[in-house]
């Protein structure tokens, strides 16, 4: 399917061209694929500048794995509107089945298995609570973590050889016979994945389903008298963005070795929140960037520790009052002063923007 | 016969814990307007405290239990000066996420005060027993059901009998033209947060020797009061307290016949499911939350 | 066109639309008038499916079931809203390419395993919407967000985007109000203009002055019922329509 986007999109300049003049709304026109192409550039720098230092792998790995998940609550959240504290929940159920079953199956089954097991209830759970508004539904959504947590712990098959849920000894990722076993080989496999998330991100971006979303988040009366089912389009994307936490919760079981319930609990998922809140609710950058800032930001407060609870709750109430568009918003915002100053003063004319 | 006995006086007790966080909630959000997510970070709080004033002040446990309760109403009022007006603004969704986050930063205070060792807090009933029905049901569970029964009677009372009650019903329905009204819109506001948070505070003393000490040791009890909100409307205080023991029952009879491990998977999924097919709750209450 | 019979609309104890009956022929404009509280938003939410009601609707000549919005639109009947409802963070066009009767290949499938045709589908409404937007002169605006538009111009975004889905029937819930006397001109002109390309338009609002203009037909309202139905000078010279007027 990537393939034909591209072939599409340098085969025929001309759509290019035409997206200028007239042929499609300016979502078209902006350098997605540039943008994915920087971001997945940068990180790879900054991490192949790193390869020798083991620990400070591991940083840029969990970094990866959050990055997966809060371009998940991008899509739930933003997009579909819905309150997605169930996001960790679901990294649960994808680290639990991928963990269960890469020892008989191999990983690539055994992480499409969890995929397809998330997708299926993550639907599911949009269907069951497809009228609840907003607050109903975070509450909704916490009692379904909640009970997944408990699985996690008390079932058998998840329990674990010492109970609670604790699984050790998980298989480090391979694909087609080649296994990444060093935290420097893990790190090209999570960007890779990423790589992949993103790009498929990007095809979403760049189709109705937009506006869609956005449509229906905001006004669904007005939306559904022209057409459009609202609750279609928010499943839909809860759906795919709790897959994305499934997904990470399978990178992070896979690439850390072990696994525990206090991973998966109501807690991660409101720090994911934060990640998203504070690298820019408005796209999927902002949760990339907010996940690698909020993953080193513990390296910089270890010698204040305990006070980490407390700074990322304050955190988060600075970003929803005074910080609304996080990291991304200030930075496009800065690259607008630049812009206008360039021009001596004089409006851009066009403001595209989403 | 005597299992059912005991279960159901630990259902019932969990029901009132579960009531008082739920009224505090509820209060708060008819005179304000405020969903206030916040409120498990005062149950902990609020658990803790009698916890400090037992051991490291050397109180009697009632007297702790009052202290908690005095320094949380103190809290509340704090809440209402520092978080009121710039929440009050905002879309409810915001203000939950807020207040949750709010929250949070109360479990990581604990964490600061102490640490996430689990802890236990006696009850001045200590461990003792009566035998109702040939079951033994814990006097810390009677006390927990009388003083809530007290509580509820006390607020439905001042709620619907006493001018105060009645201020806040009109601030409720509208805050400007009560204030023009010459209610004191903002001596209301303070009180009804130092209530809530009180409550809360109250709650907390009292799931404290039923349930281990932890920081988060709120976040599932308000859950559940959210879920008792629901079930009754967020209107009528008979269908929140009606919502609260059902759950509490719920949880401890799943969990006494079906398996212990598992208790709250039970109250937790029939939430889901009335939240599913019954938003509007079990009671007809007013109309759910405006939201 | 479009065929309401017996509505009756019911909030608790009061009876907005007591039995109302409306028909409406392919191009024809009819004004849907009376005082405050006779029930023509009502009517019109009851047709557009977003209240509950009985009676029976059919459009085009099919029948099209009570208080479902999304087989009202598809059945060809679109409507604008009292407050004009755009979406800010939207840009003009893709306001207007919201509406439209064919919506496959919108989901996630379209966007990915079916994108060269969603690609060509995109194309394809966005030509459309932009054309509706010429024919409500906002085409210099497309790519603007809809946040920066003026009252009037939001109004007229609304009806872009009415047009944009090709539909057999427009309702309009007062179209002309919050504009001056110089915009209802235009408004009228603009929706003159567009009930002589086919569509039927059911307008309805207060100004009596503009509708008078281009109404082939008024239908009066008064306590939920229908008292009068004909041609604007007839009709607005009724001594009952005068009477229900001045009895507000």
């Amino acid at each position: 399917m990537l393939a034909s986007d591209r072939r599409t999109g340098t085969a025929a300049p001309g759509r290019r061209r035409a997206a200028a003049v007239g042929g499609l709304p300016p979502v078209y026109g902006r350098r997605h694929y540039l943008t994915v192409a920087v971001v997945l550039a940068v990180i790879a720098l900054a991490g192949a500048g790193n390869t020798g230092n083991m620990y400070q792998i591991s940083v840029f790995n969990t970094a990866l794995t959050a990055s997966v998940a809060t371009v998940g609550l991008y899509f739930a959240y933003q997009l579909g509107g819905m309150f997605a504290f169930s996001q960790a929940a679901f990294m649960g159920i994808g680290a639990y089945t991928s963990a269960i079953l890469t020892p008989e199956h191999g990983f690539v089954f055994a992480a499409g298995v969890a995929l397809i097991v998330a997708a299926v209830l993550a639907y599911l759970l949009a269907f069951l609570l497809r009228d609840a508004k907003h607050m109903y539904f975070a509450i909704g959504a916490m009692a379904f973590a909640e009970i997944a947590v408990l699985v996690f712990r008390n079932w058998e098959v998840t329990a674990g050889p010492t109970g609670g849920g604790m699984l050790y000894g998980i298989a480090p990722p391979s694909v087609a016979g080649y296994e990444f076993a060093t935290s420097g080989q893990i790190f090209w496999f999570l960007l890779a994945v990423l790589g992949v998330v993103l790009l498929l991100s990007v095809l979403l971006e760049r189709s109705p389903l937009r506006r869609h979303a956005l449509a229906v988040k905001a006004i669904p009366q007005v939306t559904e008298s022209n057409g459009i089912d609202p609750r279609r389009s928010a499943m839909t994307l809860f759906t795919y963005g709790s897959t994305l936490g499934a997904l990470a919760g399978v990178l992070q079981a896979h690439s850390l070795g072990t696994i525990a319930p206090e991973a998966f609990e109501v807690g991660v998922a409101i720090n994911l929140y934060l990640m998203l809140l504070l690298g820019g609710v408005g796209s999927m950058w902002g949760g990339v960037a907010g996940a690698f800032f909020l993953t080193w930001l513990p390296e910089f407060l270890r010698p204040v520790k305990e006070y980490e609870t407390v700074v990322y709750s304050l955190l988060l109430l600075a970003t929803i009052v005074l910080f609304p568009n996080g990291i991304v918003g200030g930075v496009a915002w800065l690259a607008e002063k630049v812009r206008h100053r360039r021009r001596g003063g004089r409006s851009s004319g066009v403001t595209t923007h989403a | 016969m005597s299992n059912f006995v005991a279960l159901l006086f630990s259902g019932l007790t969990l029901g009132a814990i579960y009531t008082l966080v739920s009224l505090g909630i509820v209060i708060l959000y008819k005179a304000t307007g405020i969903v206030n997510a916040a409120q498990f970070g005062l149950v902990g709080l609020g658990a803790y405290l009698a916890f400090w004033a037992s051991t490291d002040l050397g109180l009697p446990l009632v007297a702790a239990y009052l202290l908690s309760i005095a320094v949380m109403a103190l809290v509340g009022v704090g809440l209402e000066r520092l978080a009121y007006a710039p929440l009050r603004s905002r879309p409810v969704d915001s203000v939950f996420l807020s207040t949750l986050a709010g929250g949070f930063a109360f479990v990581g205070l604990i964490v600061l005060w102490y640490d996430a060792e689990p802890r236990s807090l006696a009850s001045p009933f200590g461990l003792e027993t009566v035998e109702i029905l040939g079951a033994p049901v814990p006097k810390h569970s009677l006390f927990v059901i009388v003083v809530c029964a007290i509580a509820v009677a006390a607020l439905s009372w001042a709620f619907n009998r006493t001018r105060m009650g009645r201020q806040v019903r009109a601030l409720a329905f509208d805050r400007d033209a009560a204030r023009l009204q010459g209610i004191p819109v903002n001596r209301l506001s303070i009180i009804t947060f130092a209530l809530a948070s009180a409550m809360a505070g109250l709650a907390g003393t009292l799931l404290g020797p039923v349930a281990a000490l932890t920081p988060e040791m709120g976040l599932s009890p308000m859950l559940f009061a959210f879920g008792a909100a629901i079930i009754g409307g967020f209107g009528r205080f008979g269908g929140v307290v009606a919502g609260a023991v059902l759950l509490g029952l719920v949880e401890q009879f799943g969990g006494g016949y079906i398996s212990t491990n598992w208790r709250e998977v039970f109250p937790f999924a029939a939430m889901l499911l009335i939240i599913a097919f019954r938003p509007e709750g079990l009671f007809g209450g007013e109309a759910r939350a405006r939201l | 066109m479009l065929e309401a019979t017996d509505i009756r609309v019911k909030f608790g104890g009061n009876t907005a639309v007591d039995g109302v009956s409306l028909r409406l022929g392919r191009g024809e404009v009819v004004g849907l008038v009376g005082p405050n509280g006779s029930g023509k938003t009502s009517f019109l939410n009851a047709i557009c499916g977003i209240v509950p009601a009985t009676g029976s609707l059919t459009l085009r000549g099919v029948p099209v079931p009570m208080g479902r919005p999304l087989k009202v639109r598809a059945a060809g009947l679109s409507r604008t809203f009292q407050t004009p409802q755009v979406f800010d963070d939207l840009t003009c066009v893709e306001n207007v390419m919201l509406s439209g009767e064919r919506f496959r290949r919108t989901g996630f499938l379209g966007a990915t395993l079916g994108r060269r045709r969603m690609l060509r589908d995109e194309h394809e409404r966005t030509e459309r919407a932009r054309r509706a937007l010429a024919t409500v002169g906002l085409d210099g605006m497309w790519d603007r967000p809809a946040k920066g538009l003026a009252y009037g111009q939001a109004r007229y975004l609304e009806i872009a985007r009415a047009l944009a889905g090709e539909p057999a029937v427009i309702a309009l819930d007062e179209p002309s109000a919050g504009l001056n006397a110089e915009e209802t001109n235009r408004l009228a002109e603009l929706l003159r203009s567009v009930s002589e390309q086919g569509v039927s338009l059911l307008i309805v609002d207060h100004k009596i002055e503009y509708l008078s203009r281009i109404c082939d037909r008024i239908d009066v309202l008064e306590l939920g019922r229908l008292i009068a139905s004909g041609p604007p000078e007839r009709v607005f010279q009724d001594p009952a329509v005068i009477e229900a007027y001045l009895g507000t």
